[in-house]
C-alpha cells in the first residue's frame, strides 16, 4: 500500500544521528554538565552550520523536523530496558533540543513533536532537574513550555501512505532475543482452587463428626488446603525458572518480511527484465502418426520368388538339384536381353503348367513313378536347349559339355533301380517257361 | 475491513483510535507540562515581548521553593543568552534564505556528516530531472506550498504567550485522486499512485458534512451539451452533481451517508455485499448529518472511501494527529481548513495558449481520442458561421477554484495579528 518500493535517493533527515552522536562522544569526555561549556563545544565543532546546505523550504522544514525529534530520545531515562542513561546524556539531550530550536531560521521554524510518552519522559526529567538543583536545566524546561515549543501529537510519525518510502533507517534491529510465550502452565490448577474450600468443608465436618463419635484419632490427619497450597507454591517455582522461549527478533523490512506479502511490483519488474526469452516453435499441421509412403517397386520383384516356391515344391533329389545349379546362371543373361526375357516369361509358365500336370500324374500312377521322371526329364531338357541357342552352340563346340551328357545317360543305366528291373526281367523271361510246366503238370496231376 | 488489509501488521497504520480516548490522553498530558508555568502578567501594555517573556520566565523560577533569585537570575542570564550562534544580535534576526544555503565549499571541509550527505543528494538529483522531480515529491511538505518561494511566510516563530487555544484535536485528511475508471498501463507505476487531490486540516469539531461540501472534483461539472449547440452555455440541471446527488464516506465499519434532496443510500449494495461474505467485519450505515470528527474510530495511514457522483471514488487518508496548537488558524469557521488542492488548469492542444474550455471526442479529423480546446479554438476549427460543419461530441471542462490555496496555514494567524 505505501507508495514506492525502496529509494535510492538520501533522505532528508540523513547523517542527524551520526553528526549528534559524535557530539555527544565529544561532550560526554568533558567533565562539565553547566549550559555555557554545552555552547562553548556547540559553537566549536560548528553545530550551527547544520542548517546550512538546503536549497528548498519544504526542504528546510522537514530537516528541522527531523533534528528536533532525534535529539527526543537521548532525554529518555533508558537507553533500552535495562540500561540506563548517564545523566549528562540526558542533559545533552535538553540542551541540543533547545538549542537547535532557537537557532532556527526565522521563517523557517517548526515546533517540536511530542508524543504522550515522550512529554511525561520530559515532565518527570524536570522534576529531576529540579531536585538535583540544576537550574540552568530546569530553566529550559520552562522556557520550552512557556513559548509553546511544544506540540503534542499522538504519533511521532505521521502514518501518510503517501509519503511514507522505504530509505535506509536508523531504527533498524536484528538478531535481537527476547523472551515470549511466558505462558502459565499451572492456570488450570489455579482455576480448581475454588474448589479446594468444598475440601475445607468437607475435612472440618470430618472432623467434628469424628470429634462427636469420640474417636481421637483424626488428629493425625492433615488439612488438605495447606497440603495443597504447598504443592502448588513449590511447583510455581520450579516452573518460573523455565518458563518463556528465547525468539530472535528482526525489526528492519528485510527482503524475508517482505516476500510474506507477496510480489512487490519492483521484483515482479526485476524479474520480468532479467528473465531469459524463451524459445520454441511447434508444427502447426503436424501429423500425429507418421505417414508410410510405399516404395516404387516393379512387376517382376515377386517373381523370383514364385520361381523360388516352385523349386521347393518340386522332390528334392540329385537330379532337382543340378536342375537348380542351371537357372542361377540364366538371371545374368536375363537382363541384359528383352526378348531372353520374354523366352524366359514363357518357360516359366510351361513349366508350372508341367509341374501341375505332373503332380497329377504322380497321383494317378503312383505304382510307375519311374516312368512318370522320364518324360519329365526329357522335357526339361529339350525347353532348356530350345530358346538356348547360343548356349547349344557353345556345348557342341565344348567337349565338356558333351561329357556332361554322356554322364547323365550313364546315371541311368547304372541307378539301382533300373539294375533290379533288368533282373527281374531277365528272372521273368527265364522263369514262365518252368512255370508253365509245373502248372501242366499240376494240372496233370 | 481491518481483515481485509491486515491492518495491525502494515507498519504504516496505527491501531484503532477513538479519536475522543486520544484528545484526552493528550489534553492530560499537556496540563501536566502548564502547572509549572505561571502564565499572570502585570502592566502588559507598558513592556516589550521580550520584557515580558524574561519577567515571566522569573516569576515561574521564583515560585519553585528552593530556589533563591539569585540563582534563578544567574541561571537565566546563562540560558537566554544565544546569540554567539547568530549574526547580530538576537532582536533582529538577519538571516534569510539564501544565507541559508550555504557555500559549496564550506559544505566540502565541513567535519558533518549531514553535510556529506547534502552534497550527494545534490548531484544525485543533477543527474536527471526525474530523480529531482523524484526527491520533491518524498518531501513531506512538498504539497503544502507549491507556490512558495524564498523568504516566505511561512511559519510564525513565536505566537501568543498569554493566549490560550481551545482544547481540540487536528488531523490532516487527504483525498487522493479518484480511481473512476481503468487505470492504464503508465497510471500504474507505484510512483503515481496515490497522489493527493486535497489536503485539509479539519478539527475534531469539524463536522464530517462540512468536510464533504468541501470535496470539489471534477466528476461533478460533467455536463452533456446538445449536439449542434455546444456553444451555448451548458445546462448546470443535468450536471452529473445534480444528477447523482447520493453520497457516502467509509470509515472504519461505518457508512456515512450524505443524503441531500433527491439522494437515495447508495451504500446498501455495498453493505448487503458485505454481508454475504465472511471476509467482511459487520458494518453499520447512518446519517452524515451531525456527526463530528471526534465522534469517529478510525486508523491513520489506513484509506477508506468517499464516493460520490455515480462511481468517482476517492480515498480517504487521515493522518498527523495532534493537538491544537496556538499556532493553527483560529475559529471553527475555518475548518476544514485547505492546505493543498491539486489545480486541473490545461492549455489548449491546438494554440498552446488559451485555457481549455472544451473536450472533444471522437472528432472525425483528429486523430486523438480526446483533445482540449479553448473556446476560440473550439469555435474556428469546428464552426462555420455558426454551424456544426463535422461530427464529434464535446463536453465542458471546467478548472477546480484554486482560491484558497495560501500554502501553509499558519499565515493567517498574521493577519489577525495585522
Amino acid at each position: 500500500m505505501p507508495k514506492g518500493g525502496a529509494s535510492c535517493l538520501t533522505p532528508v533527515y540523513a547523517g542527524i544521528r551520526d553528526d549528534l552522536n559524535s557530539f555527544l562522544r565529544a561532550y560526554l569526555q568533558f567533565e562539565s554538565v553547566r549550559f555555557f561549556d554545552y555552547k562553548v563545544m556547540f559553537e566549536n565543532r560548528g553545530m550551527v552550520g547544520l542548517f546550512t546546505g538546503r536549497h528548498n523550504s519544504a526542504e528546510i522544514i522537514e530537516f528541522n523536523e527531523c533534528l528536533l525529534v532525534h535529539c527526543l530520545p537521548y532525554m529518555e531515562e533508558c537507553v533500552c530496558p535495562g540500561t540506563p542513561r548517564s545523566l549528562k546524556e540526558r542533559l545533552f539531550g535538553l540542551y541540543s533540543l533547545y538549542t537547535f530550536y532557537y537557532i532556527q531560521q526565522e521563517k523557517h521554524v517548526v515546533k517540536v513533536r511530542m508524543d504522550p510518552d515522550s512529554s511525561r519522559n520530559f515532565r518527570r526529567f524536570a522534576q529531576f532537574l529540579l531536585t538535583e538543583k540544576i537550574y540552568d536545566a530546569y530553566a529550559l524546561c520552562q522556557k520550552l513550555l512557556e513559548d509553546k515549543a511544544i506540540k503534542q501529537v499522538a504519533f511521532i510519525s505521521i502514518h501518510d501512505p503517501s509519503h511514507f518510502k522505504r530509505f535506509y533507517t536508523d531504527d533498524k534491529v536484528s538478531g535481537v532475543s527476547i523472551r515470549t510465550n511466558l505462558n502459565d502452565p499451572l492456570v488450570n490448577v489455579k482455576a480448581l482452587v475454588e474448589q479446594f474450600d468444598a475440601l475445607g468443608v468437607i475435612h472440618k465436618e470430618y472432623s467434628r463428626l469424628k470429634m462427636k463419635l469420640g474417636i481421637t484419632s483424626w488428629m493425625k490427619l492433615k488439612d488438605p488446603i495447606e497440603e495443597l497450597k504447598k504443592i502448588i507454591k513449590t511447583s510455581l517455582q520450579a516452573v518460573e525458572s523455565s518458563s518463556g522461549v528465547d525468539e530472535i527478533v528482526h525489526t528492519d523490512h528485510s527482503a524475508q518480511q517482505l516476500a510474506s506479502r507477496g510480489m512487490q511490483r519492483s521484483s515482479i519488474k526485476d524479474q520480468a527484465h532479467s528473465a531469459a526469452l524463451k524459445f520454441s516453435r511447434t508444427r502447426r499441421h503436424r501429423s500425429v502418426k507418421p505417414v508410410i509412403v510405399p516404395a516404387e517397386t516393379f512387376e517382376y520383384a515377386p517373381d523370383p520368388k514364385k520361381k523360388k516356391e516352385a523349386q521347393e515344391t518340386m522332390p528334392v533329389s540329385g537330379r532337382n538339384g543340378r536342375k537348380r545349379g542351371r537357372p542361377k546362371s540364366v538371371p545374368k543373361s536375363k537382363v541384359s536381353n528383352p526378348a531372353r526375357i520374354l523366352y524366359e516369361k514363357l518357360a516359366e509358365d510351361m513349366i508350372s503348367e508341367h509341374l501341375s500336370t505332373d503332380l497329377t500324374e504322380q497321383e494317378a500312377f503312383t505304382d510307375r513313378p519311374q516312368s512318370s521322371l522320364e518324360p519329365q526329364k526329357n522335357e526339361l531338357f529339350n525347353w532348356d536347349a530350345a530358346p538356348q541357342d547360343a548356349q547349344i552352340s557353345n556345348q557342341t563346340t565344348e567337349p565338356s559339355c558333351g561329357e556332361d551328357i554322356f554322364i547323365e545317360d550313364f546315371g541311368e543305366f547304372k541307378s539301382q533301380d533300373d539294375v533290379m528291373f533288368t533282373a527281374e526281367d531277365f528272372n521273368d523271361s527265364l522263369i514262365p517257361p518252368l512255370a508253365d510246366s509245373d502248372s501242366d503238370l499240376e494240372i496233370d496231376a | 475491513m481491518d481483515r481485509k488489509f491486515n491492518s495491525d501488521e502494515q507498519w504504516y497504520i496505527s491501531p484503532l483510535l477513538n479519536l475522543a480516548t486520544v484528545k484526552e490522553e493528550m489534553l492530560e498530558v499537556r496540563e501536566l507540562g502548564e502547572v509549572i508555568i505561571d502564565r499572570t502578567m502585570d502592566d502588559f501594555d507598558s513592556k516589550t515581548e521580550k520584557e515580558h517573556e524574561m519577567e515571566m520566565w522569573k516569576n515561574s523560577l521564583s515560585y519553585i521553593q528552593g530556589v533563591t533569585e539569585e540563582e534563578s537570575l544567574e541561571a537565566i542570564e546563562e540560558v537566554s543568552n544565544l546569540d554567539m550562534f547568530l549574526e547580530g544580535s538576537s532582536d533582529v534576526q538577519t538571516r534569510r534564505f539564501e544565507d541559508m544555503k550555504g557555500d559549496r565549499k564550506f559544505l566540502e571541509r565541513s567535519p558533518l556528516v549531514s553535510h556529506k550527505h547534502v552534497i550527494s543528494r545534490e548531484k544525485t538529483m543533477k543527474t536527471s530531472r526525474q530523480r529531482k522531480s523524484a526527491y520533491v515529491t518524498s518531501l513531506k511538505y512538498d504539497k503544502y506550498m507549491l507556490n512558495a518561494g524564498a523568504n516566505t511566510s511561512l511559519f510564525h516563530p513565536q505566537c501568543s504567550i498569554l493566549e490560550k487555544c481551545e482544547d481540540d484535536i487536528v488531523l490532516i485528511v487527504d483525498a487522493l485522486m479518484p480511481y473512476n475508471r481503468e487505470l492504464l498501463s503508465s497510471e500504474l507505476r507505484s510512483s503515481r499512485l496515490l497522489k493527493p487531490m486535497t489536503k485539509f486540516l479539519v478539527r475534531g469539531d469539524t463536522l464530517l458534512s462540512d468536510l464533504r461540501q468541501k470535496f470539489v472534483c471534477q466528476s461533478d461539472t460533467i455536463v452533456p451539451l446538445e449536439n449542434g449547440l455546444e456553444l451555448d452555455p451548458p445546462n448546470l440541471d443535468n450536471a452529473t452533481a445534480v444528477r447523482f446527488p447520493s453520497s457516502f464516506i467509509f470509515v472504519h465499519d461505518t457508512f456515512y451517508v450524505d443524503m441531500p434532496p433527491n439522494a437515495i443510500d447508495i451504500s446498501h449494495p455495498i453493505r448487503n455485499f458485505m454481508l454475504h461474505r465472511e471476509i467482511y467485519d459487520p458494518v453499520e450505515a447512518c446519517s452524515m448529518e451531525g456527526v463530528r470528527i471526534i465522534d469517529l474510530k478510525l486508523r491513520l495511514g489506513q484509506p477508506y472511501i468517499f464516493q460520490h457522483s455515480g462511481n468517482c471514488e476517492h480515498l480517504l487518508v487521515f493522518h498527523d494527529l495532534r493537538l491544537l496548537h496556538e499556532s493553527d488558524p483560529w475559529g471553527i469557521d475555518k475548518y476544514p481548513f485547505t492546505l493543498y488542492e491539486k489545480g486541473n488548469e490545461k492549455k489548449c492542444d491546438i494554440c498552446k495558449k488559451g485555457h481549455v474550455e472544451f473536450v472533444v471526442e471522437r472528432h472525425e479529423l483528429l486523430p486523438n481520442t480526446y483533445t482540449h480546446f479553448c473556446r476560440t479554438c473550439f469555435q474556428e476549427f469546428n464552426y462555420v458561421h455558426g454551424v456544426k460543419t463535422h461530427s464529434f461530441i464535446a463536453w465542458p471542462y471546467t478548472e477546480l477554484q484554486t482560491g484558497e490555496q495560501r500554502g501553509w496555514p499558519f499565515g493567517d494567524f498574521e493577519q489577525e495579528d495585522d
